[in-house]
């Protein structure tokens, strides 16, 4: 246990982590230059292509120490976005110290301090390493004074690297070796081992990845979780150099994996204790929770055809994605479908992009909601997530919405924007200070629905991209929410209703409508496009109708041309949701969800 | 849906012959059509090739069936720009085409003019040659209009092209405009309108703009250079067309056609009669009633096919009765005109009526169409909007 050390890389966006993390593979050997791509760890298609991180994941780095000692170093990597937080501090209890991975041009942003702060709670050791020294914008001096000032380091400890140049690498090896402190445990205790996260494999069920803190765990075990109390025989054992490698047991300290002919991913939780069924141990770890689902949408198929094919998909998405829940819903306007929920907009993005991309589904999605508290005159209170399912508005006592708390750290310049943008998002100033002369921290109490609309492009285009964001969540507050319909020639399409503060009412009820106007072509009757709230029309445009759609010349070489564009025209046609007798393109039901910038 | 399955009909007419003659001094800014730069050695080998692809028919026993019943009665020189013909090089091509297939008594002669390109002695020629129409593209009779177009000619051009050839004795003349291009207004399509009527032609074609993927103008539109057409004005443009030129006389007979009786175009009526026609040239396509086929657009691909003795037909798609008599209705349904079911109905064997009122009954209210018992027809507003219409039988 004495040569062991488990750590992570935590970081601000693109700060490097992922390659620091393809440093440290390629300089302990793990992967040969030939295997090498990058982001190793990331093996969804979506991972690398975004360059983000949604699963944790660990490997062995075995490590020669310049002591002449045979490490064995478990690097586990985390997810770096803040919907999946809880992820992320799982899988730092797991670890003894992390990497605090900072940018040398970018100093200290607001994740960076998050992050810090996660691993400060979960009382890691935390080795600060200065990143991207070769860029000509770097400042490691700037650096090390905000790794002393901001976040009370040593900066003395902090590791100057280039993980792009590979400069410093085994200076952070030698680091990690030296202030990471081995793994304490009781081998001979009963097991108890912490889940920070599972994956699926189509041939072998889930694979269950763990940290032991005390006990060991081996094949044929009888093994339980704790918070279901569902009981598993264990079939392998291993750890993971990239692909798996079975080890004939897993003991007190180490990180690895089980398998268990455990069928999903939800069948095992992150944050859950494992233990043995006839030799439990006295208590779970802390710090478990259910992660739920903070934002809703509904997602439908284009052609109706499809909507055995999503609820496949969805279920086969669920397999690998405990925290995605799914439930039918129907729409008027758009027929069957489903109502997900997921921890945060990238989430949304990331499943949405995976059904159309993997499983080749066009779909039409309704606004990203929250979850709304409502409480009746009666005194019943009910949650809802769903615009179709709100109240007759009579019947309505109070509505609350959930807030979060929000750090923002600015470039001083941008002070005044940022400001306005949170007070216009309807924030509530908590705090504000000056890191040094030139960035200031600002706490802000903010709605999580003025978040989830575009706060972040916002945030990015205001301060030129210097702002840095970080949020976690609060508690419901009352608000005053209506509910906006949208209708379409005359008829409510259900699926573009949506529930907002009233102050928002009039503006996005006009933005929904200018948009649809903008996407619905033309028909052959004048098409009214309305926004309601209840029967009061308080916004309105009007699509006049289609006059001219011929093919001016028709002679022996255009009949050809002609029907290929009719057929494209015809196709077009295919891929429109008829609602009434308008059809409503896919786009328009998107261009609806769009930002600002995105225009 | 109800089983429609109609059957071959006979072919009962005679056969119209287009010649497509590929050369452009100039590509105009709307045109994403397949040219090829006039040069005179690559007009000769053009010659060539075409008399020979006249020969490799001769010998194809499917037009030879076609051929004896009723014989041609139209032939159409059309590009590209064919006006870029000497007179003598028209007249091969016709004395070819006479050698080979049998021509019915005063067949309608047409030959498509640019008047950038002839002056008044070519048109003599042309005249001499035996060509009994012409079709003459002035496009606008504004300066500014045409000079956007990209077309290489002035309205004083288009003016003397025009009188040269009343002189040279074509008294059967067609004017092409365009409405719809960016840049007119309502008014300046009516001046060019009246400007057209004045001179008095036999008849006129007005065709509102399609931005065609791959123009000048298409880039040009993308890239923000121009402002998109607008469709709104483009369809007003249009009823003021169609009502002017019937106020002077030249009844619409198609979407983009107006002559009195007697000027309309016998060879198009062809192609919106479902009756067959034989393309020769590059890209020039055909009907021979089994099926459609459209030679290599590419010059040197058409040549090399000829030279080696294969019709240079590079696609070919065969009908079944059920395309064709699809084919019949919209193609049919352009012609202001209408459709007879009943004699549609009994050339295919099929319930039209029950088919129209299948696909398209829906549609009724719409007033895109007025079905009686056993006739269709577009109305004026449905013409506009054929389209909508069409859509539902492809």
């Amino acid at each position: 246990m004495d040569n062991i050390r488990n750590f992570c890389i935590i970081a601000h966006i693109d700060h490097g982590k992922s390659t620091l993390a393809d440093r440290l593979l390629q300089i302990t050997g793990v992967v040969g230059d030939h295997e090498f791509r990058d982001q190793m760890l990331d093996t969804m298609d979506i991972e690398r292509e975004r360059g983000i991180t949604i699963k944790s994941q660990s490997v062995v780095l075995p490590y020669t120490g310049r002591d002449g000692v045979q490490y064995r170093l478990n690097l586990i990597d985390t997810p770096g976005h803040a919907d999946f937080s809880y992820e992320v501090s799982r899988a730092l209890v797991a670890c003894e110290g992390a990497l605090l991975v900072i940018d040398a041009s970018q100093g200290v942003q607001a994740q960076t301090l998050a992050n810090f702060y996660m691993a400060l709670e979960q009382d890691l050791e935390i080795i600060p390493v200065i990143n991207k020294i070769d860029l000509p914008a770097a400042d490691v001096e700037l650096v090390k004074t905000q790794i002393k000032k901001d976040l009370g380091l040593d900066p003395e400890s902090a590791v100057a690297i280039s993980a792009k140049e590979g400069v410093g690498i085994e200076e952070v090896l030698e680091a990690i070796v030296h202030l990471v402190p081995p793994p304490k445990g009781d081998p001979a205790a009963p097991l108890k081992a912490l889940i920070f996260d599972s994956h699926w494999d189509p041939y072998r069920g889930t694979i269950v990845n763990l940290r032991l803190f005390d006990g060991e765990v081996k094949p044929g075990d009888m093994i339980r979780f704790m918070f279901n109390n569902a009981s598993y025989k264990v079939e392998e054992t291993g750890v993971f150099l990239i692909a798996r490698q079975p080890r004939p047991k897993l003991c007190a300290g180490e990180v690895g994996y089980i398998i268990a002919g455990i069928k999903t991913v939800s069948d095992t939780r992150t944050g859950d204790t494992v233990t043995l069924a006839d030799r439990p141990c006295a208590e779970a770890l802390k710090g478990f929770q259910l992660v739920k689902p903070v934002v809703f949408s509904s997602f439908y198929p284009i052609s109706s055809d499809d909507y055995e094919e999503l609820a496949v998909a969805l279920e086969k998405l669920k397999l690998n994605d405990a925290s995605l829940t799914f439930e039918k819903d129907h729409s008027t306007a758009l027929g069957h479908g489903f109502r997900c929920g997921f921890l945060g907009l990238l989430h949304l993005e990331v499943v949405q992009e995976r059904l159309e991309r993997e499983f080749d589904l066009s779909l039409i999605l309704t606004a990203p909601s929250v979850q709304y508290l409502i409480g009746f005159k009666d005194g019943q209170e009910i949650i809802i997530d769903n615009p179709a399912k709100y109240p007759d508005p009579m019947l309505v006592a109070y509505a609350k919405e959930p807030f979060i708390r929000a750090a923002i750290i600015t470039p001083e310049q941008y002070l005044g924007a940022v400001i306005t943008l949170c007070i216009e998002r309807r924030g509530v100033q908590k705090e504000m200070k000056y890191l040094d002369t030139s960035r200031v921290e600002l706490v802000f109490d903010l709605p999580l629905a003025e978040v989830l609309f575009d706060f972040y492009d916002r945030l990015k285009s205001i301060s030129r991209g210097y702002a840095s964001f970080d949020y976690e969540f609060l508690e419901h507050r009352t608000t005053d929410l209506v509910k906006v319909d949208i209708l379409v020639a005359t008829e409510r399409v259900d699926a573009l209703s949506m529930l907002v503060h009233a102050d928002r009412a009039y503006s996005r009820a006009r933005r929904s409508c200018e948009r649809l106007k903008k996407e619905i072509p033309r028909q052959l009757f004048k098409v009214p496009i309305q926004g309601a709230i209840g029967g009061k029309i308080i916004a309105r445009e009007t699509i006049s109708p289609l006059r001219k759609d011929v093919t001016a010349k028709c002679y022996g070489g255009d009949i050809t041309r002609k029907k290929k564009l009719l057929e494209k025209q015809k196709e077009g046609k295919k891929r429109m949701k008829q609602v009434g007798n308008v059809s409503i393109p896919q786009s328009a039901f998107l261009a609806v969800l769009k930002t600002d910038e995105e225009e | 849906m109800r089983d429609f399955s109609p059957v071959f009909p006979r072919e009962e007419a005679s056969l119209g012959i287009y010649v497509h003659v590929p050369f452009c001094r100039t590509r105009c800014h709307y045109c994403a059509f397949s040219t090829s730069p006039y040069d005179v050695s690559a007009v000769e080998r053009y010659i060539t090739a075409v008399k020979r692809e006249i020969e490799l028919w001769s010998r194809e026993p499917s037009l030879q069936e076609l051929l004896s019943d009723f014989g041609a009665d139209t032939l159409y020189f059309g590009g590209g720009t064919p006006s870029l013909l000497e007179p003598r090089q028209i007249q091969e091509l016709l004395e070819a085409c006479q050698q080979v297939f049998p021509f019915a008594r005063n067949p309608e002669i047409t030959l498509e003019i640019n008047p950038a390109t002839a002056d008044a002695s070519k048109v003599r020629g042309m005249r001499d040659a035996g060509l009994n129409r012409a079709s003459l593209g002035i496009q606008s009779f504004d300066d500014t209009e045409l000079a956007a177009m990209g077309r290489p000619h002035t309205v004083e051009d288009a003016l003397r092209t025009f009188d040269d050839l009343r002189r040279a004795g074509f008294d059967d003349i067609s004017l092409d405009l365009i409405g719809g291009f960016p840049g007119q207004t309502r008014e300046s399509a009516r001046r060019s309108l009246r400007a057209a009527i004045d001179l008095g032609p036999e008849h006129v074609s007005v065709y509102l703009l399609e931005v065609k993927e791959g123009s000048r103008l298409d880039a040009m539109i993308r890239s923000g250079q121009i402002l998109a057409p607008d469709e709104d004005l483009a369809a007003d443009i249009y009823l003021d067309v169609c009502s002017s030129l019937a106020e002077a006389g030249y009844a619409q007979y198609e979407i983009s056609n107006f002559a009195p009786e007697g000027h309309r175009s016998k060879h198009n009526l062809k192609y919106w009669r479902d009756r067959p026609y034989l393309g020769l040239g590059p890209a020039a396509h055909g009907m021979t009633g089994r099926a459609r086929y459209a030679n290599a657009a590419d010059v040197a691909a058409y040549e090399r096919n000829v030279n080696e003795d294969r019709l240079p037909a590079g696609t070919f798609m065969d009908f079944t009765p059920d395309i064709r008599f699809r084919e019949a209705l919209i193609m049919g349904l352009r012609l202001v005109e209408g459709l007879d079911l009943v004699k549609l109905g009994e050339r295919y064997r099929v319930d039209a009526r029950a088919f129209v009122l299948e696909t398209i009954g829906d549609l009724e209210s719409a007033g895109l169409f007025v079905l009686s018992r056993d006739h269709l027809a577009l109305t004026a507003r449905g013409r506009l909007l054929s389209n909508i219409v069409f859509t539902r039988w492809v």
